[in-house]
């Protein structure tokens, strides 16, 4: 994958996480807001987002998801400016830790749905594929990374040394 | 010599060991997902047969309403009334017919234990009807530890009776507030087909929105307002007692007892408005007279 196209869906897929994770905000804070969400016996975002584990530290767990996928949009948008030299690869280092601690969250935050409200929210399961989509990104990304194209080999020079 | 270099160089990607840490990290990720899920069931699991085995080991008999809370609900002073205002509070919606019994206007009400939007309903009701008599039987009640705004702290009108120079009450708890082993409430009371026909005829487009048709909590008082839903969010109670909420209700100040107590003005005025503003020391102060001025006149 070349590493332009890699950062332009890293940047997409941030972009479709903000855009979910400021739908969840808004539902939070303005109960004008239609919930868009199927009110079954397992999947039940209202279920889910009204239980006391919408809430992370006191603030809504929406919040948070805005926040995580601001930083990572603005990582990504930094990395598709700098593509090459020690700030990108700094940007990536950075990038690719905030998507591990991106994960970490999800994985909080599917143990909060199955393990103690037993439902599933689809849009915050909409959440969660985007930031492994962005986890599967970086990974194939990184791996492209240590194979950047070879320089043309110079068989005259192969045959002095030989 | 070319078709041997492309072959080689296909040779070499096929062998890259990053593919494999691609696939390293992506397993990592699925394995710590599936770990978690599977944490996750058996935590839901334990929770629920501890939940199983408490509720068979206590019997869930009602509990009566304590009486120093009953009388801070009855007893809620002219101050407090004041205070809490009609400003926030939900207006019902008119529907026109009158619907007396015995020369008194009746008051219907049908919800479900299970329900904390009836939860937050009650409050309301049951401060606004001590105005113009007297509940006896009423219990503690609580939502749904398994639905939205789990726990909400109520009471129930199941098994309850209420007496009244002034009006009849009606009430219908259609099923109670813990799930049974196979997911549902069980069934308490069933409205009379009297009661079901005005549920049907009211809590329908035009009244309501046709999403919300057939919701509890269904208020009507004297055939003529009507409330569909719950008049406050019932956030306001989550994580307080009975005892705590009803305590507030003296000074009328606080998240709960404002809306509480609004809403119940609200209903005080509709009860007012249909039963010849009777008895006069309730209906006649001027948050009660606004408020009657205030009520719809007209269906939707």
């Amino acid at each position: 994958m070349r590493r332009r196209t890699a950062n332009g869906l890293t940047l997409a897929l941030a972009t479709a996480g903000l855009l979910i994770a400021g739908y969840l905000t808004l539902l939070h804070y303005d109960s004008s807001v239609p919930l868009v969400c199927s009110a079954g016996s397992f999947v039940n975002c209202e279920t889910v987002l009204t239980s006391p584990s919408a809430s992370f530290a006191g603030v809504p767990v929406a919040v948070w998801g805005l926040v995580w996928f601001g930083v990572a949009l603005g990582l990504a948008a930094l990395l598709l400016r700098v593509e090459a030299g020690d700030d990108a690869t700094t940007l990536r280092t950075v990038s690719r830790a905030w998507t591990a601690a991106g994960v970490i969250g999800v994985l909080y935050l599917v143990y909060q749905e199955v393990g103690v409200v037993g439902k599933i929210c689809a849009w915050c399961t909409a959440v969660h594929l985007v930031v492994l989509a962005m986890v599967i990104v970086q990974s194939v990304d990184a791996r492209d990374e240590r194979f950047e194209p070879r320089p043309q080999l110079d068989e005259n020079r192969i045959d002095e040394r030989s | 010599m070319p078709q041997k270099d492309t072959r080689s160089h296909a040779l070499v990607a096929a062998a890259r060991p990053g593919a494999a840490a691609v696939v390293w990290v992506i397993g990592i990720v699925a394995a710590a997902l599936v770990v978690t899920m599977v944490a996750a069931m058996i935590h839901r699991r334990t929770v629920q047969q501890a939940a199983t085995a408490a509720a068979t080991a206590i019997p869930p008999a009602a509990q009566p309403v304590p009486a120093e809370i009953m009388a801070e609900v009855e007893n809620v002073p002219d101050s407090a009334w004041q205070r809490a205002g009609t400003q926030a509070a939900a207006m019902p919606v008119f529907v026109g017919d009158s619907d007396f019994a015995n020369g008194k206007p009746i008051v219907l009400y049908i919800g479900a234990g299970y329900c904390p939007y009836c939860a937050a309903a009650r409050w309301s009701m049951v401060a606004a009807l001590s105005r113009f008599g007297k509940f006896s039987g009423l219990s503690l009640g609580s939502s749904s530890p398994a639905d939205v705004f789990p726990n909400s702290p109520t009471f129930s009108f199941y098994k309850s009776s209420y007496t009244s120079d002034y009006i009849d009450f009606e009430s219908v708890e259609e099923a109670g507030e813990l799930q049974g082993l196979d997911g549902r409430y069980p069934t308490l009371e069933t409205p009379t087909p009297a009661q079901q026909a005005l549920l049907e005829k009211y809590d329908a487009p035009p009244y309501v929105n046709a999403a919300g048709a057939g919701g509890i909590p269904f208020m009507l008082v004297g055939g003529r307002y009507m409330w569909s839903g719950s008049p406050f969010s019932p956030g306001v109670l989550s994580g307080k007692s009975q005892g705590a909420i009803a305590a507030t209700l003296a000074s009328g100040a606080g998240a709960a007892a404002q809306p509480i107590l609004g809403n119940a003005n609200v209903i005080t005025a509709a009860i007012c408005a249909v039963d010849g503003g009777k008895p006069a020391n309730v209906c006649s102060p001027p948050i009660i007279r606004r408020a009657i001025q205030a009520l719809p006149t007209k269906s939707p």
